[in-house]
C-alpha cells in the first residue's frame, strides 16, 4: 500500500503526489491509500481533524499511475 | 482504520467515556449558570523534534500562549471583520492558558502521522492541556482528542510550522489558529459543517448556520450553501478550514459548550 497526498482538485480530475514528496500544509487536505490490488481508499480530515476514510471520491478511478504522480477521474471504477 | 474507531474497538470503555461526556456536556449546556470570570488552562507544550530547526524557540512558544489568551478571550482585533450580521454572536470563552512547562525531546523519526505516535515518545502531564508541537506527515497541520478519550493520549497535536506566529511559523498558518482550532475540539467543539458533506451535518451548536462542507483559503462573503443565505456559512468561525487570517470568532453557543465541557468532563 502507498499513501498520496492532494496536490490539485479540478471538478473532473484530481491529481496526487507521493508521500515520499513533501506536502505543503493544508487545512483539510484529501489523502489517498493505494493498495496493491489498483484499488484506493480515499481519506478526509474527520471530527478531530484526523484523517477519515471518506465515500467522497467513490465517484472517480484511477486514470494514470507514475512514480511521482497519480491521476484521478471522474467516472465508474471496473466492476 | 481511523483511530478514534481504533480506540472504540481496542480501548475497554472507550466508546461509553465518549458518549457519557457528550451527554454530560449536552446537560450542561442546558443547566449551565453562564460563568463571569475566567478559568485557566494549565498548559504542557512538548516539542519533539529530529532536526534542530524543529527545537522550537521558548519565543515562538510564547507566541503561541498569546494568540490563546487573546483568541480565546475575544480580544483579538481582526474580530471587526466579523460580519455586521453575527457581531452579536461573537463571545468571550472566558479561558486563559498558563505555560507552565516546556519539554523537548530529540527523536529519529523525522515525521509523525495521526496515530497518536508522537504521545508515546513524551507522555502527557495528567489533568493539564498537553500541546505536542512535531513535524506531521502528508502536509496535517494538526489534530486533537474530544474529551472522554483515554488519559494516556490526551491533548493536541500541532505541526510545528503552524505554531505561534514567529520562528519556523509559515503562512498562511502563522496567525496560531490552528492551535486555537484544536483547542477547541479538546473542548468538545466540532466542525461549523458537522462533518457530512450534503447539508444534515451538525455541530451540536444552535446558533451556528447550517453549511454543506468545509472552507478553505479566505472566502468572500456571503458564501450561501444548504440554502443558508442571505448570509451564508460562517467561514470565519474557528472552526472552520479557512487560512488563520480569515478566522476570528467563537459564537455564543459554541461557548456555552466549551464552558460545558469545562464544568463536565474536562472539570478541572
Amino acid at each position: 500500500m502507498s499513501r498520496w497526498w492532494l496536490e490539485d482538485a479540478r471538478e473532473d480530475e484530481l491529481r496526487f503526489r507521493p508521500e515520499s514528496l513533501p506536502a505543503p500544509p493544508a487545512r483539510g487536505r484529501r489523502t489517498l491509500e493505494l493498495h496493491e490490488d489498483g484499488s484506493f481508499t480515499a481519506l478526509a480530515p474527520g471530527p478531530d481533524d484526523r484523517p477519515k476514510q471518506t465515500d467522497e471520491l467513490d465517484e472517480f478511478y484511477v486514470a494514470e499511475l507514475a512514480d511521482d504522480q497519480l491521476t484521478l477521474k471522474r467516472g465508474p471504477r471496473l466492476p | 482504520m481511523v483511530v478514534h474507531e481504533l480506540l472504540a474497538e481496542t480501548v475497554p470503555g472507550y466508546r461509553e467515556a465518549r458518549l457519557e461526556a457528550e451527554a454530560t456536556t449536552r446537560r450542561a449546556v442546558a443547566e449551565a449558570i453562564p460563568r463571569t470570570t475566567p478559568i485557566t488552562l494549565q498548559t504542557v507544550v512538548h516539542v519533539v523534534y529530529n532536526r534542530d530547526e524543529e527545537n522550537i524557540s521558548d519565543a515562538q512558544i510564547e507566541s503561541q500562549l498569546a494568540v490563546l489568551n487573546r483568541d480565546f478571550r475575544a480580544r483579538n482585533e481582526d474580530r471587526t471583520q466579523v460580519p455586521d450580521v453575527w457581531t452579536s454572536l461573537v463571545a468571550d470563552p472566558l479561558i486563559e492558558f498558563e505555560l507552565i512547562e516546556t519539554t523537548r525531546t530529540h527523536t529519529d523519526e523525522r515525521s509523525f502521522g495521526a496515530d497518536d505516535s508522537v504521545k508515546r515518545v513524551v507522555k502527557p502531564h495528567p489533568g493539564r492541556l498537553n500541546v505536542w508541537v512535531c513535524t506531521l506527515a502528508g502536509g496535517l497541520l494538526g489534530y486533537a482528542q474530544f474529551p472522554g478519550g483515554p488519559a494516556k493520549t490526551d491533548g493536541v497535536v500541532v505541526l510545528n510550522r503552524a505554531f505561534g506566529t514567529t520562528g519556523t511559523a509559515a503562512a498562511p498558518f502563522d496567525g496560531g489558529r490552528t492551535t486555537v482550532h484544536e483547542v477547541g475540539h479538546w473542548l468538545g467543539l466540532r466542525h461549523i459543517w458537522g462533518d457530512r458533506n450534503d447539508c444534515t451535518g451538525d455541530d451540536f451548536v444552535a446558533d451556528t448556520p447550517r453549511a454543506q462542507q468545509a472552507n478553505t483559503g479566505r472566502p468572500t462573503f456571503p458564501h450561501i450553501t444548504c440554502d443558508n443565505g442571505p448570509h451564508g456559512d460562517m467561514f470565519m468561525n474557528y472552526m472552520d478550514y479557512v487560512d488563520d487570517a480569515a478566522m476570528f470568532m467563537f459564537t455564543a453557543g459554541q461557548v456555552a459548550r466549551m464552558n460545558a465541557t469545562l464544568e463536565g468532563p474536562r472539570k478541572p
